[in-house]
């Protein structure tokens, strides 16, 4: 398994460097050092009769290596990568890049190469001071095109790496133009030492599909060209030179991840409908805006859970209805036609936020003033967000979750509160939807309950599944003493969850969950089986639930949710669906992630 | 239409001005007969100039001064506005 192989080699301390997995996979290959960072600058004084001729070796090195960027653009597929070397090439043409060196070499009588980089080291230090990352890892592109430009001035070629077949290219940072070749060399894995998500190397690496990891510090150090190497992207470990049995336990490893991955990837774009015809809808989970392209990237049919409250924190005073207006229209312009559903902000205590005062640290923020009884509290704020809803509804399929609703007083309050805001709206002749779909969580033992009551007044229903638990068995999961009470299966859950679609189902009110059990594969089979239709869950989740769905029948299904639900103890339930993964889908099994089943646990030891 | 040579504007796409938004930005301004300038309240930059817009590091949520002068200034100002406002087409 791959996660037990990495996690016993770094303890055992066989030289595994921890870094970012940037692209995932796992990687096996003969190291190939590319080390391009360290150019010497010349630091040339001049002499005034030789001014003019410098700086027409300037020009022409200019213009070489913009021909180089050309010849190099051509070699590209269309797409990021040529958008990136066309930038390049701007910058190449910048009037303020031609004039500042052309300054410094009339005035201060230094040679073309120091110029150029002294201009494009303040260039480059500005931009490593700036707060996000994306510009600072800019600073290394105006680097690389800097040392493009000297080679060129020295009448060097840099030219393209053109690694051997079967290479791991360890460098410390790659530029766009270093990695063309990397495709047709079959490279199996890249390993930098700088970068982030956005550095070129991992954009490159994701689009080609080689396993990466970024942010190794000091592998240049310890590794030559030749050295066997490991790269681990799964977890995020590369290995210098494995012995041969390590190798051989990995190259098993690489080949079932391999198998795998391609097996789910292959129906990623494709509809979650079960061998029966059942379609399951499966939609993202998001709490920030770069997850959206997650979510598209992994297949989500939209949103089924966007967690507002992310627009509240880190701030003093709360957002204001244009600039909600203004965030949601972007969000679902980008997912349409594919709904996203908004659930309103789910503020309390224990999240971090300045905007309110919260007079006294509660003693029990979960049973506090938080959520929805916030909300009605905060009356104005509320209406601020529904308003701005309301509004963003008329640009795309958009749908308000209410969280926290016990039962319906609380929910006929919040109602009244959508329907002022919609009032509101018309009396200022603003743009609004006219029908937006209005929903609940049910996250409160007492909302399942209620939930024939509820569901006759709203247009769909959405198990909150983390809260559903925590409320149910009186566990807080985050405190380590009672987390092994936290138990999905648990017959109080599953009697729950069956009561709420079986009231969604009388009133013709459609049921989706969105708790991290949406995201675990052993559960799979237990929440369609017992009649929820629509899954929201992490991005990346998305293909492999997905292709449990595709592989099964619904009456299957439906068996596994009827042994379950018999079951007299959780355990009993645990071993079920433990069972059927084995049998169809033990791969499922070792990827999905998420705590071990008590069960498990037991069979492990025994 | 309107006249204005000034005005502030907000980033919008998730990437903020990165190299493809101020390439076209620079390939935009350089169409005119005037000069553009682009400011984020501590540095004023000629958007003419790639180098220039990128040291700007305006990330998404960011506001962005923008000032043109010149025959053409209020056609540049217009075309520019909402170049930023459409996200640069990456919306």
């Amino acid at each position: 398994m791959a996660l037990e192989n990495s996690e016993s080699s770094v303890s055992e301390g066989k030289g595994g460097l921890a870094g970012i997995a940037v692209s995932p996979g796992v990687a096996i290959g003969t190291a190939f050092v590319v080390d391009r960072q360290h150019v010497h600058i010349r630091k040339a004084h001049i002499i005034k009769p030789e001014v003019d001729g410098e700086l027409h070796s300037f020009r022409g090195a200019l213009k070489k290596t913009l021909e180089q960027l050309e010849d190099i653009k051509k070699r590209l597929p269309h797409g990021e990568h040529r958008q990136i070397i066309k930038a390049q090439q701007l910058m190449l043409r910048d009037r303020d890049l031609a004039h500042g060196v052309e300054q410094l070499v009339r005035e201060e009588l230094i040679g073309a190469e120091w110029a150029l980089a002294r201009v494009t080291e303040e260039i480059a230090e500005t931009l490593r001071q700036a707060d996000h990352e994306y510009f600072r890892e800019r600073s290394s592109d105006i680097t690389f095109l800097a040392h493009r430009v000297i080679a060129s001035l020295r009448g060097e070629d840099l030219g393209t790496i053109s690694p051997p077949a079967g290479a791991v290219v360890i460098a410390h940072e790659l530029s766009p133009a270093d990695t063309v070749e990397f495709a047709r060399c079959e490279v199996v894995g890249i390993v930098t030492e700088s970068g982030g998500q956005t550095s070129h190397s991992a954009i490159v690496a994701r689009s080609m599909e080689i396993p990466a990891l970024t942010g190794v510090e000091g592998v240049l150090d310890l590794v030559q060209t030749g050295d066997p190497v490991i790269v681990d992207a799964i977890t995020g470990v590369v290995f210098l030179r494995p012995g041969p049995v390590e190798r051989a336990r990995w190259d098993e490893t690489r080949d079932r991840y391999d198998q795998f991955e391609d097996r789910v990837q292959r129906e990623h774009g494709l509809p979650a409908i079960a061998q029966d015809g059942t379609r399951v809808s499966l939609r993202a989970n998001v709490s920030i805006d770069e997850e959206v392209g997650s979510a598209r990237f992994h297949g989500a049919e939209g949103v089924g859970l966007y967690r507002t409250e992310f627009l509240y924190m880190d701030r003093e005073v709360p957002p204001t209805e244009e600039e909600l207006y203004r965030h949601a229209k972007g969000v679902v312009a980008r997912l349409k036609p594919y709904p996203v559903v908004f659930r309103t902000f789910d503020l309390g205590s224990d999240k971090p936020t300045k905007i309110f005062n919260f007079a006294a640290r509660e003693a029990n923020p979960a049973l506090g003033l938080r959520s929805l009884r916030l909300a009605l509290r905060e009356r104005s704020m509320f209406l601020d967000q529904l308003r701005a809803l309301l509004r963003a509804a008329v640009h795309g399929p958009l749908k308000i979750m209410l969280p926290m609703i016990s039962g319906m007083v609380e929910l006929r309050d919040a109602l009244r509160a959508v329907q002022e805001a919609r009032e509101q709206l018309e009396a200022a002749g603003m743009a609004h939807a006219e029908s937006v779909e209005v929903g609940i969580m049910i996250e409160m033992p007492s909302a399942a309950m209620v939930a024939d009551v509820l569901a006759q007044h709203v247009d769909f229903m959405s198990i909150g599944t983390n809260d559903l638990i925590q409320y149910t068995l009186a566990i807080d999961r985050h405190n380590e003493h009672v987390a092994y009470l936290y138990r999905p299966l648990h017959p109080a859950i599953l009697r729950l969850i069956k009561r709420v679609c079986t009231a969604g189902d009388e009133h013709g009110v459609p049921v989706s969950l969105c708790g991290e059990m949406a995201a675990d594969p052993r559960f799979t089979w237990v929440l369609v089986g017992l009649g929820v239709r629509e899954l929201s869950m992490h991005p990346s989740a998305i293909p492999v639930i997905k292709n449990i769905i595709r592989a099964s029948d619904l009456g299957e299904m439906q068996d596994q949710a009827r042994q379950v639900l018999a079951a007299d103890d959780v355990a009993q339930a645990e071993r079920a669906v433990i069972a059927t993964m084995r049998a169809r889908f033990p791969e499922h099994l070792q990827h999905g992630g998420g705590q071990r089943l008590a069960v498990e646990l037991d069979d492990e030891t025994q | 239409m309107s006249k204005r040579t000034s005005g502030e504007h907000e980033i919008i796409n998730d990437l903020g001005l990165h190299a493809r938004a101020a390439s076209k930005v620079v390939k935009l301004a350089n169409e005119f007969d005037a000069e553009v300038w682009l400011s984020n309240g501590s540095h004023e930059v000629n958007a003419q100039s790639i180098l220039g817009v990128l040291m700007l590091a305006c990330a998404k949520g960011s506001k962005v001064s923008l000032r043109t002068d010149g025959k053409q200034a209020v056609p540049a100002y217009a075309a520019i506005a909402e170049l930023i406002d459409d996200g640069f087409g990456e919306l």
